[in-house]
């Protein structure tokens, strides 16, 4: 592998998050919360890209499922970090199906079209790149770009992982994630500055810039 | 240019700007109370299922769209 610079497994945190892990499973409740603090908060990012202000919500929900199943998991902190994205993308969806059955004034789509302006300079947006700022950029791309952003620039997963959680190829996932972050950077107004992302994946398959979302 | 004078690229910038929601006290104690639960039952299941294996080499088979959760093989 090259020097790219990706995300990937090797966390700051992965080493004190497996130990924690490890210590939960054996029954220590001060170890579990080591691990909730640790993990909570690029899972909340995540799920806040998914569902929105429901993000905690849905994270409560996900927690019971984590706290109930530990003993099952078997895997390291990065382990870790994809076991638990896992279960809580399936709360997100399983909470997005009973939205869609239940209608609410509020929609993703609603959110797109309230996309704020351009920060005027490339560099103004990046020192000022609120959370919410940043979440209304990530919800307007198509959801298989945000999920891989999400997933390998938030949670911190590797491109494997990443695809793991998302049930896809590892070529798939890198090539979403670099096209969402490409858009991204181009959004807030600059050169894409997005070179560690894969731009052999790029040259790869930049055939197009359509990406349909097969999410409906 | 931002990045070179951040230190940071774009996706790094990105990353800290998405985790910058505040943890709720509470919800981490009621993670931590359904931990406890969770231990102190009896009924807790340890054994793992394909998709709670996340050891290096365990990746599951994929490509053909989403994964589904499988049945846990041979559970009672």
């Amino acid at each position: 592998m090259g020097q790219t610079g990706e995300p990937r497994r090797g966390h700051a945190h992965d080493g004190e998050l497996g130990a924690a892990v490890a210590r939960a499973q054996e029954g220590d409740d001060s170890a579990f919360a080591v691990a909730y603090r640790i993990v909570q908060p690029g899972l909340l990012g995540y799920l806040r890209g998914l569902v929105g202000d429901e993000a905690e919500d849905v994270a409560s929900d996900a927690w019971l499922e984590i706290a109930r199943d530990l003993g099952r998991f078997r895997g390291d902190g990065a382990g870790f970090r994809g076991w638990t994205a896992t279960i809580a993308r399936h709360r997100a969806l399983d909470h997005l199906r009973r939205q869609r059955v239940r209608p609410r004034p509020a929609t993703l789509e609603q959110d797109v079209l309230e996309l704020p302006a351009p920060h005027s300079t490339h560099d103004q947006a990046l020192e000022s790149l609120s959370t919410e700022y940043a979440l209304d950029l990530v919800r307007s791309l198509p959801r298989e770009q945000a999920e891989a952003v999400l997933l390998r620039v938030v949670v911190g997963l590797d491109g494997p992982a990443a695809a793991r959680v998302l049930g896809k190829r590892p070529g798939a996932v890198r090539t979403a994630a670099y096209r969402g972050l490409r858009r991204l950077a181009r959004e807030l107004g600059g050169d894409d500055g997005v070179t560690d992302a894969g731009p052999r994946t790029l040259e790869e398959s930049d055939d197009s810039d359509t990406d349909g979302p097969e999410h409906g | 240019m931002a990045e070179q004078r951040n230190g940071k690229g774009f996706p790094a910038l990105l990353g800290a700007a998405l985790r910058g929601v505040v943890v709720d006290d509470e919800a981490e104690r009621r993670a931590v109370a359904a931990f406890r639960e969770a231990r102190d039952s009896e009924a807790q299941a340890t054994s793992p299922r394909r998709q709670d294996d996340w050891r290096p080499g365990a990746a599951p088979r994929q490509g053909r769209g989403e994964l589904r959760d499988q049945p846990p093989p041979g559970r009672h």
